[in-house]
């Protein structure tokens, strides 16, 4: 697949037609690009190997390529360009290496592997240049900016019982088990600034609370705390895991906008959420991303997050085939834009077309 | 075969209307729109009409408690276009709900 990505993209797919893997892509490249415990082979081996990356309904054992480029703007020319393909020994341990690196700035190509050095020493392809300070000095650019994706699919039950689940967190915490400790571990102007800002949006959804603010308990552990106005004057004391789950993904996703300075990955935000609030959010996402100027890409099942203000140029369509999955820019289908430009929303014009033929037998069947 | 859209108030209006699609037209529905009930249709009629303009719409509604077709187009200022047409029908229901 051959896509383009503007400022903000939003990404709508039936169940399983690949919209967290189209997310993954990036997240993958971030994973390589870490500097503490990233790189190729772990990226991969989080992955349980290279034949859980490659597509579903590749035939044989192609290998995987990745290519991005990198500009200033839509329309702008690439600044960076990096390629990789990533493939896997036909024997023995069966370990994924490189079958090329490329990196080029502008037009230019500075950077070709496998070069004579990996010819020489095949173990060598078994890592990136982009993992490595030492080899990455002429395009760090990318490398700082692979490193800098985030990514946020905040799940409410792992930050209300953090102790139900036992173990670490995911690396780079994705689902927010330890998002309180992200938030303690701002400094306190920053945090305080962002909880002021982040309580003025809760009001709108949730107004009776207030005075949202991180609060230490006896043995040290933070804690979200607000007021919750009732008909007691001083209404009543409220910790995260009394929060609805709405409160916890919203307080979640805010919290990753006003952070996040690079691009932003966020999956089904609308999950828990109010309609009315669902309907606000591509506007919201839209003024905070305007003020920081980074990128955002969001993927929904949501008709209503994709209403007013949001362009059909800047919704991909994902389409199962049994040669694995299409993406189109939302525009792009006659029946869309003749649905567009009659005045239906994206969310009107693309959603029966992820909508599987044959759903409404569900309820029938079972 | 030339495309056309189609909009209509559920699963079974969307069978009936892809059936008489098929056998009296030399159309291939490209997209059924809405299935949310006759509100839903009622609500973006205009827009049905704008679209129209650019492709043939199919739009397959029930009379419910219009006397007749004519009664519902009128109610719904349905303005007649070449390629826009508004079947209301008790068929639908009787025959195959």
């Amino acid at each position: 697949m051959d896509i383009s990505l503007g400022e903000r993209v939003f990404i709508v797919g039936a169940n399983a037609s690949g919209k967290s893997n189209l997310i993954d892509v990036f997240r993958f490249l971030r994973d390589i690009a870490k500097q503490q415990g990233g790189g190729l082979q772990k990226a991969i081996e989080e992955r349980d190997g290279l034949s859980k990356i490659r597509c579903l309904a590749a035939r044989k054992y192609p290998d995987v390529e990745i290519e991005l480029h990198l500009s200033d703007g839509d329309k702008a020319k690439p600044t960076w360009k990096y390629a990789i393909g990533i493939r896997q020994e036909a024997r023995g341990h069966r370990e994924p290496y490189l079958a090329f690196e490329k990196v080029w700035k502008g037009e230019s190509l500075i950077l070709t592997r496998p070069n004579d050095d990996d010819k020489q020493d095949k173990e060598r392809l078994k890592q990136t240049h982009l993992e490595q300070i030492n080899s990455n000095g002429d395009f760090r650019e990318i490398a700082h900016f692979f490193e800098s994706i985030d990514y946020i699919h905040l799940v409410p039950q792992l930050l209300k019982f953090p102790n139900a689940f036992v173990g670490k967190a995911l690396e780079g915490d994705p689902f927010g088990k330890e998002f309180l400790q992200r938030v303690v571990r701002t400094p306190e102007k920053t945090r305080n600034a962002r909880l002021k800002k982040i309580e003025e949006g809760l009001r709108l959804a949730v107004p009776q609370l207030k005075a949202l603010q991180i609060e230490k308990d006896e043995l040290g552990f933070p804690h979200l705390e607000a007021i919750y106005e009732h008909w007691k004057h001083a209404g009543a004391k409220q910790r995260e895991d009394q929060f609805s789950d709405g409160t916890l993904r919203l307080i979640g996703l805010l919290w990753a906008l006003l952070e996040s300075e690079s691009l932003l990955l966020l999956e089904e935000p609308e999950l828990s959420l109010n309609t009315g609030i669902v309907k606000q959010l591509a506007g919201l996402i839209h003024r905070m991303q305007r003020e920081k100027k980074r990128q955002v890409l969001i993927s929904t099942h949501s008709a209503d997050l994709l209403g007013e203000g949001v362009g059909g140029e800047e919704t991909l369509l994902l389409q199962t085939t049994r040669e694995g999955t299409e993406v189109r820019q939302a525009v792009s289908i006659e029946e869309v834009r003749v649905m567009l430009e009659s005045g239906f929303s994206v969310g009107e014009a693309v959603m029966p077309k992820v909508t599987p033929p044959n759903i409404a037998k569900l309820s029938l069947g079972l | 075969m030339k495309p056309c859209l189609l909009a209509v108030e559920d699963e079974v209006s969307e069978i009936a209307a892809r059936q008489m699609i098929e056998i009296y037209s030399h159309l291939q529905v490209l997209e059924c729109y809405g299935k949310k009930g006759f509100g839903y249709l009622k609500a973006n009629i205009s827009k049905f009409q704008r679209a129209s303009r650019q492709m043939p719409y199919f739009v397959l509604t029930d009379l419910d408690q219009y006397p007749c077709a004519t009664a519902l187009k009128e109610d719904w200022k349905i303005v007649s276009t070449p390629s826009i047409l508004c079947f209301a029908s008790r068929f639908a229901q009787s025959n195959l709900g």
